[in-house]
C-alpha cells in the first residue's frame, strides 16, 4: 500500500515533466514574430505608413534654425538646444543631442523601407486590386529611401563634391548587426537617383484630381529631384524638374488668406508633400511649448527682414505679452502646436528655378527674375517687379528670399553650407559674441557623426574637426 | 576512565535487553504550552515517534535503549537518560538562545542552522515590529550583513531597492527572489503586506539556497515567514500606534528675497544687457532691472537710458517685492499623521492552531497630498497530527496611495514637487489678489503653478494584493514523507490620474484634448501560480549516519495584463471619475485613448536535495535542479543548476568538547551555480525579433514596425553566477558572544552586455548579448555580545557589516557602454561615474576649468575628456549596529545603519548653485559663490560661461542614520494578574530616522540610483503605541 502511493507520486512527476516541453513553447500575444510581420498587401501599406511616420522633417527644421540666424533664445528657454545654438555641438549626446538625431532618424526611415521592400512580391493579395498596389507601394518606399539618403548627405557630408569619400553608408537592405563603411558622395547620389528613377517608372501620372500631398507621387518626387539637382549644381536639370512641377499647375502659388491658411492647416495650398501630425505637437513645440512658454523666438534678423507689406511677417511671426514667437507652426484646429510639416512646397520650386537660371553657364537673368517676382508678388501687397543687373545680384536676392520664404522649413543652414557662405547673426540675437558668426566653410557646417555610432561601428569614419 | 563508563553502559544495555517496556510523557515549551510534532528519538537507534497535538507521546523502547533525545525546530534539543523503573519522561524544551541554534527557512523547507551549509541571516519580528513604514523591505536596512537596502524614496508604501552581495547583472536587475510562506511573490509590491504579521525574514545569500531556486536564485533569496498561532489559550490582541512624520532638514539653505535681489544685481553687473527683459512689471530679474546701478532699460527690444521716473518706479517696485517672503516649504510640506491599529486573534486547541490579524494603516506623507491607507487581513491556520501536517496562509491587503500631482524626478519642466519649492523665488507670492494661486508660465512661477495642480488634480492608485499558500506534508512512515505546496500571488492595481480643467497648467495647454481636462484609469493585473510536490526519505543508520533526501517537481506560471483608458473633456462638477468625460467626435476632437496588453511565462522544474551527516560532526549537502523556461530560445530552454556544501561542527570534536571558552564553532563551505531569471533583461519573448502593429502613428494611420526593444537575440542565455562561500559560526563564553563571519566570491559569467548597434541597422540602439563576466567578492560579519544577562537586566550589543568588491572582469567583444551617468568598464565596478573632471574657476577670467585626459587644465569642456575617477553609487560598505537594554519591564533599543563610499551626482547643485539659472530668475542656495572680478577665488564660474555637468556635482553620499529608537514598558505578570482579563500590556515610543550624518548636500543621501533628481526624502517619524492582549 505504501509503495503504491510512492509509485503514484513518481508517475505523477513524470507526467508533469512530459507535459513540460510543449508548455514551454509559449508564443507572444501582443507582438508578432518577424516571420509573420508582413503577410498581405494591406500589411505592406501599413509598413509604408510607418515609413512615412518615420520621416522626420522637423529634425532638419530644428537644426537648420538653431545653427543659423533664423532664431534666438526665447525668454522661457531652460537650456533646450543651447549647445546647438551656441555652435558648441559635439559628437556626444549631451552637447550634440540635436545635431545627432538626424543620423538615427534618417537611417530608421531607410531601415523601415528595407524591412518592407523584400515582401512586396511575396505577400498574399487578398482583395481585388491588391496586385495593382504593389508597384505603387514599392515606388513610395524607394522615394522615401532616396529622401533619407539625401538628408543624410546634407547633414553629415561636406557641401557637394562627388569625389568626396566621406558620403554616408548606403543601405539597401536591413542589417541588424551591420557595420557599414561610408560610401562616396557619388555612390550615395547614384543610389538616390536609381531609387528616384525606379519610383517614377512604377507610378502612374497624376492630375490635380488624383494628387495627394500625403503620399509621394510622380510630381512630388520630381519636386524632390529638383532639390537634389540644385544641390548637385545640375542647373538645367533643376530648371526642367521645377518646370515639370510648376507647369503641372497642381499646386499653384496663392496669396492672402489662402496663403495664411497653409500654416494653420486650414488648406494644403502650395503643399506638394506634407507629413501629417494628427495629434502630436512635434513641430510646434520645437519653438513654443504647449503652455505658451517661448523656447526659441524668431531672430531680430528675420523679423527685421520683412517689409511691412509682406504678408509672411504676420503669418510667420507672432507677438504676445511682449514675447515674440513662431507663428508659422503655432496652431491648428487640432490644437496648439499641432501642425503638419510641409516638406516640399511650390514656392521652393520657384526659388530653385530662379537660382538655377542665374547659375546657368549662360545665366538667364530675366527668367530667374520672373520666378522671383512671381513669388514676391504673391507675398507682398502692392509689389512692383524688381530687375537685376547681374546674375550674382539675382543669386543673392534668391538666397535672401529663401531665408524669408522658407523660414524654419529646414533650408537656411544648408543653403549657407551649399553656397559656402558664413552664418552671421545680429548682435542683438546672441547673448555672447562667441556664437555670433560661423565662418564660411567651417567644419561645423558638416554635422558630427554621433559618438555612439563611431563606437558601435568601427568602419565609420568620424567627421573632421570634432574630437 | 572512559573505558569504565563504556563498560557500565554495556552492562546496562545487557540488563535492558531483558526489560523491554513502553514509556510515555509530554513535551512542553518554556511557557508550559504543549509542543506538537516534537521528535522523540531513542539515541543510537532508528526508533522514535512524534508528539501529538497535546504534546504527549508514547513509545515502545527497543532493547538496549539508554537515552532519549527530544527535539523540535526552533527549540534547543534535550537528551534524557533512561532510568529503570521510570516510565514517564516529560521535558520542557527551551527556545534557542542564540542565532547559532536557529532554524533556517529556505522557503523549500526548514533546516537547523547546524545542518545548513550556506550563509543566512535572520531578521526577527522584534526588529520589524511597529516600525512606521509601509513596506517591510524598507526595514531591512543594516539588519542583514551583505544586504544593501536603498530606500529610493520616502513616498509612503514605496518599495526599496535591495541588492544582495553586489549587483548580479548589468542590464537586468539585481532584485532578490522574495518568498512569502513558501510562495514566490513579485519583488516590488509589498505595500499590501502588513509588516507586523511577519515573524521572521531569512536572507539567504549563497549557492546553497540559490541552487534550490535554480534559474532564479542568483540575486539571493529573501524568505518571509508570517506569524502563526501558538498552542494554548486563544488570545485576543489589540494594538494601536499613533505618531507624526516630519520633513527632514535640508543642507541647502535657499536665499531670502533680499539675498536673491542682491545676487541678481551682482549678476546684472556681469551681464548688463543680456539679462534684461522688457521694462515694466514682473521682470525676470527685478534685483537688476530695478537697480539704481543699472542705467538702462529695454523697450521694444532696444536699450534706452532710464529716466528719473524710471529709477523711482524701480525703487517702489523693489520696496514692494522686498516685502514678500514666501516660505515655499510651508506650502508643500506638512507634518504627516501616522496611525496603525490592529486586532488579532491567535492560539491553538487540539490539533489546530490559528492566527488572524486585521490591520488598518494610515500614513500621511510629508509632501501634500501623498499618503497611504491600507487594510490587511491575514489568516493562518495549521493542523497537525502524528502523520499529517497542513498549513494554510492567506493575506489580503487593500492599499490606496495618493501621489503628488506631477511626475517626480522631472527637472526640465520644473514640475517636481520637491524641486520647485527650492527654486521658486520667495518674492513670488503664493496667491494673487483674487485669492487664487499665483500661476503663470515661466519657471519662476513653478511653485504656485504646482500648488494649483495639487489643489484639484489627483494621482492615486488602489491595489488589491492577495498571497495565498497551502502546504500539506504526510509522513508515510518515520522515514518516508511526501507533500505538496501550492499558492497564488495576485495583485490588481488601479492607477488613476485626474487632470481638472480648472487647473492653469491644464486649461492653458495648447493641446485641444489636454486643455479640456483628462481622466485616466489603468488596470494592471499580475497572477503568479505555483505548485510544488515532493517526496523524501530520511533515516539514521547505526546512530552515526543521518541522511535526508528529497525530490521535487515544480511548476510556476505568471500572467500579466494591463489596460489603460484616457478620456477628455472633463466636467469639473464631477471630478475624478471616468463618467465625467466627453465622448470624442470630429468636431470636438476629444477622442478617448485606450491601450494595454498581456503576457505570460512559465517555469517547470525538477529538483533533488540531499544531506548526509556523520556523527553530528560532518555534514555534506547537495542540490541539483533542472529548470525549463519559456523565456529563452528553444535550444537554451532546459538547464541544470547545482550546489554542494559541507559543514564541520568543530565544537563536537573532542578538543573543544566542554571547552569553557568556545561553546560553538562551525565551519562551512559551499559552492554552486544558479542564474538570475527574474531579472532577465529580455522580457517574456525578447529572444524573438518582434513587430508591433502601431495603431496611432504620428500621422494617425496604422503601421507595422519592428519593436525597438526586441531586435531579437536568438542566442539569449541565462546569466550564470557561481558562488563560493566560506563561513565560520561561533559562540563563546557561554554563548554570550556569538556571531558569524562569511567570505564569498560570486563570479558571474554570460553577463548581458549592451552591444551597441549601428543606427544603420534600425531603431534599436543596442542589443543585449551574453558576453561579459564580473565578480563580487566580500566579507560579512555579524557579532553579538550579551554584556549582561540577568533575570532583571539584560544588555546586548550587536554589530554587523559588510564589504563588497564589485568588478566587471570582461565584456567580451562588447566595448564599454554608458548606463545613465556611468560607464560600464572592465576593471571597474558597475555604476562608476563618467564625467569630465572639474578643475575649479580661473581666478583671473572667471572661466570654468577642466582636466583633459592628460591631466592638463583646460577651459574647453569636452565630453571626450570624461574619466571614471569618482567611484560608484553602489556603496561597497554597508551595515548596522545597535544595542538593547532591558531592565525588568523596560526595554530600550537603538539601531543605526550606514552606507559608506557611495558617490552620487547631486543634480540639485546644477540648478541652485548656478549663475546661469540665477539669470533665468530662479532661486539659488545661499552657498552660491560665483566669480565676479579678477582675483576672486570662487566655487562657480562667471555667468559669462555655461554651467556643465562635471565631477563637481559628484558627491560623497555616505551616511550614518539613527534608524530606530524604541523605548517600551511591558507590564509585569504580577500586576496583570491583579488587573485580571489581561495577559499582556506593552506601551512604547518609537522614533525613525531621527538623526542623519552625511556630507551629501542633496535632499536625502539614501537613494537607489546614480543621480539624485530630488526624489521624495525619507521623513522622520515619532510614534507611540500600546499592545494589549486578553
Amino acid at each position: 500500500m505504501r509503495n503504491k502511493k510512492i509509485y503514484f507520486l513518481l508517475v505523477a512527476s513524470v507526467l508533469m515533466l512530459t507535459a513540460c516541453k510543449k508548455d514551454l513553447a509559449l508564443q507572444p500575444t501582443d507582438s508578432v514574430d518577424e516571420t509573420k510581420a508582413f503577410e498581405t498587401v494591406d500589411d505592406l501599406q501599413k509598413g509604408l505608413n510607418a515609413a512615412y511616420a518615420r520621416y522626420s522633417r522637423p529634425v532638419s527644421m530644428y537644426v537648420s534654425a538653431l545653427a543659423s540666424d533664423e532664431v534666438k533664445f526665447g525668454p522661457d528657454n531652460g537650456g533646450s538646444g543651447q549647445f546647438t545654438y551656441r555652435l558648441q555641438y559635439g559628437t556626444d549626446g549631451t552637447t550634440g543631442g540635436d545635431v545627432l538625431t538626424g543620423f538615427g532618424s534618417f537611417y530608421t526611415l531607410i531601415d523601415q523601407v528595407n524591412r518592407v521592400l523584400p515582401n512586396i512580391e511575396t505577400v498574399a493579395a487578398v482583395n481585388p486590386g491588391d496586385d495593382a498596389k504593389r508597384p505603387v507601394i514599392k515606388a513610395q518606399l524607394l522615394a522615401l529611401r532616396a529622401i533619407g539618403h539625401f538628408d543624410l548627405l546634407n547633414w553629415y557630408s561636406k557641401k557637394y563634391d562627388a569625389a568626396d569619400p566621406l558620403g554616408v553608408p548606403v543601405m539597401v537592405k536591413s542589417e541588424l548587426l551591420g557595420r557599414p563603411a561610408r560610401n562616396t558622395v557619388a555612390e550615395v547620389l547614384a543610389q538616390i537617383d536609381a531609387d528616384i528613377q525606379t519610383a517614377k517608372s512604377l507610378l502612374p501620372d497624376v492630375t490635380a484630381g488624383t494628387f495627394a500631398d500625403l503620399s509621394l507621387n510622380k510630381i512630388s518626387i520630381a519636386a524632390f529631384e529638383a532639390r537634389v539637382a540644385l544641390y548637385k549644381g545640375d542647373w538645367q536639370k533643376a530648371i526642367d524638374l521645377a518646370t515639370t512641377v510648376i507647369g503641372s499647375g497642381i499646386k499653384p502659388l496663392v496669396t492672402g488668406d489662402d496663403f495664411r491658411g497653409i500654416w494653420t492647416d486650414v488648406n494644403t495650398n502650395e503643399t506638394l508633400f506634407r507629413l501629417r501630425y494628427e495629434n502630436t505637437a512635434t513641430l510646434g513645440t520645437l519653438w513654443t511649448a504647449t503652455n505658451g512658454n517661448v523656447i526659441f523666438s524668431p531672430s531680430d534678423k528675420i523679423n527685421n527682414s520683412y517689409d511691412d507689406a509682406d504678408i509672411r511677417k504676420a503669418a510667420y511671426i507672432g507677438n504676445a505679452s511682449g514675447k515674440r514667437y513662431v507663428n508659422k507652426f503655432y496652431t491648428s484646429s487640432r490644437g496648439g502646436r499641432i501642425v503638419d510639416a510641409k516638406a516640399i512646397r511650390t514656392a521652393e520650386m520657384y526659388l530653385i528655378r530662379a537660382e538655377a537660371y542665374a547659375r546657368l553657364a549662360t545665366p538667364n537673368i530675366a527668367a530667374g527674375a520672373a520666378d522671383l517676382n512671381a513669388l514676391r508678388a504673391k507675398r507682398i501687397t502692392g509689389y512692383n517687379d524688381e530687375s537685376f543687373g547681374s546674375a550674382q545680384a539675382l543669386i543673392e536676392a534668391v538666397l535672401q528670399e529663401r531665408f524669408k520664404e522658407l523660414f524654419l522649413e529646414g533650408f537656411r543652414f544648408f543653403d549657407l553650407k551649399r553656397q559656402g557662405l558664413a552664418m552671421q547673426r545680429n548682435s542683438s540675437d546672441v547673448d555672447s559674441p562667441n556664437w555670433q558668426t560661423l565662418p564660411a566653410n567651417s567644419f561645423r557646417f558638416t554635422l558630427p557623426i554621433p559618438q555612439d555610432e563611431i563606437l558601435a561601428n568601427p568602419n565609420m569614419v568620424p567627421n573632421p574637426g570634432y574630437n | 576512565m572512559k573505558k569504565v563508563v563504556l563498560l557500565i553502559a554495556c552492562m546496562c544495555s545487557v540488563l535492558m535487553l531483558f526489560a523491554q517496556r513502553t514509556i510515555s510523557g509530554r513535551v512542553l515549551n518554556e511557557k508550559g504550552e504543549p509542543v506538537p510534532s516534537a521528535s522523540v528519538q531513542v539515541r543510537g537507534s532508528s526508533v522514535g515517534t512524534v508528539t501529538g497535538p497535546d504534546g504527549r507521546y508514547t513509545l515502545a523502547l527497543p532493547a538496549g535503549a539508554s537515552q532519549l533525545e527530544f527535539s523540535n525546530v526552533g527549540l534547543t534539543p534535550q537528551v534524557v537518560d533512561l532510568r529503570e523503573g521510570v516510565s514517564v519522561y516529560s521535558v520542557s524544551l527551551l527556545p534557542v538562545t542564540s542565532n547559532l541554534e536557529e532554524v533556517v527557512v529556505t522557503g523549500i523547507g526548514r533546516t537547523r542552522r547546524s545542518e545548513y551549509a550556506g550563509a543566512a541571516s535572520k531578521v526577527t519580528e522584534k526588529e520589524l515590529r511597529n516600525v512606521p513604514v509601509g513596506s517591510f523591505d524598507q526595514m531591512l536596512q543594516g539588519r542583514a550583513p551583505g544586504l544593501t537596502v536603498l530606500s529610493g524614496n520616502g513616498q509612503p508604501g514605496s518599495t526599496a531597492t535591495t541588492i544582495l552581495r553586489g549587483p548580479t547583472s548589468i542590464t537586468g536587475g539585481s532584485t532578490p527572489l522574495y518568498i512569502i510562506d513558501g510562495m514566490p511573490v513579485e519583488g516590488d509590491a509589498f505595500q499590501g503586506i502588513n509588516p507586523n504579521d511577519i515573524a521572521t525574514i531569512d536572507v539567504l545569500k549563497d549557492a546553497t539556497a540559490a541552487a534550490m531556486y535554480g534559474s532564479r536564485g542568483a540575486a539571493g533569496v529573501i524568505v518571509v515567514t508570517t506569524k502563526r498561532g501558538a498552542s494554548g489559550k486563544m488570545k485576543l490582541g489589540i494594538s494601536s500606534q499613533f505618531g507624526i512624520k516630519g520633513k527632514p532638514d535640508f543642507k541647502y539653505d535657499m536665499m531670502t528675497t533680499g539675498e536673491l535681489l542682491k545676487a541678481q544685481e551682482d549678476l546684472g553687473l556681469q551681464l548688463p544687457n543680456s539679462t534684461l527683459t522688457t521694462w515694466g512689471n514682473f521682470p525676470t530679474l527685478p534685483g537688476w532691472q530695478y537697480s539704481r546701478n543699472n542705467p538702462n532699460k529695454l523697450v521694444s527690444g532696444t536699450l534706452v537710458p532710464k529716466t528719473q521716473t524710471d529709477f523711482e518706479f524701480g525703487d517702489r517696485q523693489l520696496d514692494s517685492i522686498r516685502g514678500v517672503n514666501t516660505n515655499w516649504y510651508d506650502y508643500f510640506y506638512r507634518n504627516g499623521t501616522f496611525s496603525n491599529n490592529e486586532i488579532s486573534f491567535s492560539g491553538g486547541t487540539g490539533k489546530t492552531r490559528l492566527y488572524s490579524n486585521l490591520g488598518v494603516y494610515n500614513e500621511q506623507g510629508i509632501n501634500k497630498p501623498s499618503d497611504m491607507k491600507r487594510v490587511t487581513l491575514r489568516s493562518n491556520m495549521d493542523y497537525s497530527d502524528e502523520k499529517l501536517t497542513f498549513s494554510l496562509s492567506s493575506n489580503i491587503g487593500y492599499t490606496r496611495r495618493n501621489f503628488q500631482s506631477n511626475a517626480l524626478n522631472s527637472f526640465a519642466a520644473f514640475v517636481n514637487p520637491f524641486f520647485v519649492p527650492m527654486v521658486t523665488p520667495e518674492y513670488i507670492g503664493a496667491y494673487r489678489a483674487d485669492g487664487k494661486y499665483n500661476v503663470g508660465t515661466g519657471i519662476v512661477y513653478s511653485a504656485p503653478t504646482q500648488l494649483d495642480k495639487t489643489q484639484y488634480d489627483r494621482v492615486y492608485n488602489d491595489q488589491i494584493k492577495a498571497v495565498l499558500s497551502m502546504s500539506v506534508n504526510y509522513n508515510f512512515t518515520r522515514n518516508i514523507y511526501a507533500g505538496f505546496v501550492t499558492g497564488v500571488d495576485f495583485r490588481h492595481t488601479q492607477n488613476s490620474t485626474y487632470n481638472d480643467p480648472r487647473v492653469f497648467d491644464t486649461y492653458s495647454n495648447a493641446n485641444v484634448r489636454t486643455k479640456t481636462g483628462a481622466m485616466t484609469e489603468g488596470y494592471n493585473r499580475l497572477l503568479l501560480l505555483n505548485a510544488r510536490a515532493y517526496a523524501g526519505y530520511k533515516n539514521t543508520f547505526a546512530s552515526d549516519h543521518d541522511i535526508d533526501v528529497t525530490v521535487y517537481g515544480e511548476y510556476l506560471r505568471t500572467y500579466s495584463k494591463l489596460l489603460t483608458a484616457t478620456g477628455f473633456g472633463i466636467d469639473p462638477r464631477r471630478p475624478n471619475t471616468i463618467a465625467a468625460i466627453t465622448a470624442g467626435n470630429a468636431t470636438n476632437q476629444l477622442y478617448q485613448t485606450i491601450g494595454g496588453g498581456k503576457s505570460q511565462n512559465v517555469l517547470e522544474s525538477v529538483m533533488g536535495n540531499a544531506r548526509y551527516t556523520f556523527k553530528h560532526k560532518y555534514t555534506i549537502t547537495g542540490t541539483y535542479r533542472y529548470d525549463g523556461t519559456s523565456k529563452l530560445p528553444e535550444q537554451n530552454r532546459l538547464k541544470g543548476f547545482w550546489s554542494i556544501g559541507g559543514i564541520w561542527d568543530a565544537s563536537r570534536e573532542a578538543f573543544l568538547n566542554g571547552s569553557a571558552v568556545v561553546n560553538q564553532l562551525r565551519v562551512k563551505l559551499s559552492y554552486g551555480q544558479s542564474a538570475n531569471a527574474d531579472n532577465f533583461p529580455y522580457g517574456d519573448f525578447g529572444y524573438l525579433p518582434l513587430y508591433n502593429t502601431q495603431s496611432n502613428l504620428i500621422s494617425g494611420n496604422i503601421g507595422i514596425i519592428p519593436n525597438a526593444d526586441a531586435p531579437g537575440n536568438p542566442l539569449a542565455e541565462w546569466e550564470y553566477t557561481n558562488t563560493t562561500n566560506f563561513g565560520v559560526e561561533f559562540g563563546m563564553f557561554k554563548n554570550r558572544f556569538y556571531g558569524d563571519v562569511q567570505l564569498y566570491n560570486k563570479a558571474t559569467n554570460n553577463l548581458f552586455a549592451q552591444l551597441s548597434l549601428s543606427a544603420t541597422g534600425g531603431p534599436f540602439g543596442s542589443i543585449d548579448v551574453n558576453a561579459g563576466s564580473m565578480y563580487n567578492r566580500g566579507i560579512e560579519y555579524s557579532l553579538n555580545y550579551d554584556v549582561i544577562r540577568n533575570r532583571d537586566l539584560t544588555w546586548t550589543v550587536s554589530v554587523n557589516g559588510a564589504y563588497n568588491k564589485n568588478r566587471v572582469t570582461s565584456l567580451g567583444s562588447v566595448s564599454s557602454f554608458e548606463a545613465g551617468t556611468s560607464l560600464i568598464t572592465v576593471g571597474l565596478p558597475i555604476g562608476s561615474h563618467y564625467e569630465v573632471k572639474w578643475a575649479g574657476v580661473d581666478a583671473s577670467t572667471g572661466a570654468p576649468l577642466y582636466y583633459d585626459l592628460n591631466g592638463k587644465v583646460t577651459p574647453v569642456y569636452s565630453a571626450a575628456n570624461r574619466v571614471q575617477d569618482y567611484g560608484t553609487w553602489i556603496p561597497p560598505y554597508t551595515g548596522g549596529f545597535g544595542s538593547t537594554l532591558r531592565y525588568k519591564g523596560f526595554d530600550f533599543s537603538a539601531f543605526f545603519s550606514y552606507a559608506a563610499k557611495g558617490y552620487r551626482v547631486n543634480n540639485l547643485e546644477f540648478f541652485v548653485e548656478s549663475p546661469n539659472f540665477l539669470a533665468q530668475g530662479i532661486n539659488q542656495a545661499r552657498s552660491l559663490n560665483f566669480w565676479k572680478k579678477p582675483g576672486d577665488v570662487a566655487a562657480t564660474q562667471s555667468p559669462l560661461y555655461q554651467n556643465q555637468f562635471t565631477s563637481k556635482l559628484i558627491q560623497d553620499a555616505s551616511f550614518l542614520r539613527l534608524r530606530n529608537v524604541t523605548l517600551s514598558y511591558t507590564m509585569p505578570q504580577s500586576v496583570l494578574e491583579k488587573l485580571k482579563h489581561f495577559s499582556s500590556i506593552r506601551v512604547y515610543v518609537l522614533g525613525q530616522n531621527l538623526l542623519t550624518w552625511t556630507k551629501w548636500k542633496g535632499l536625502d543621501p539614501e537613494d537607489d540610483n546614480n543621480i539624485s533628481l530630488s526624489e521624495y526624502p525619507n521623513p522622520r517619524a515619532i510614534t507611540a503605541g500600546i499592545d494589549i492582549s486578553f
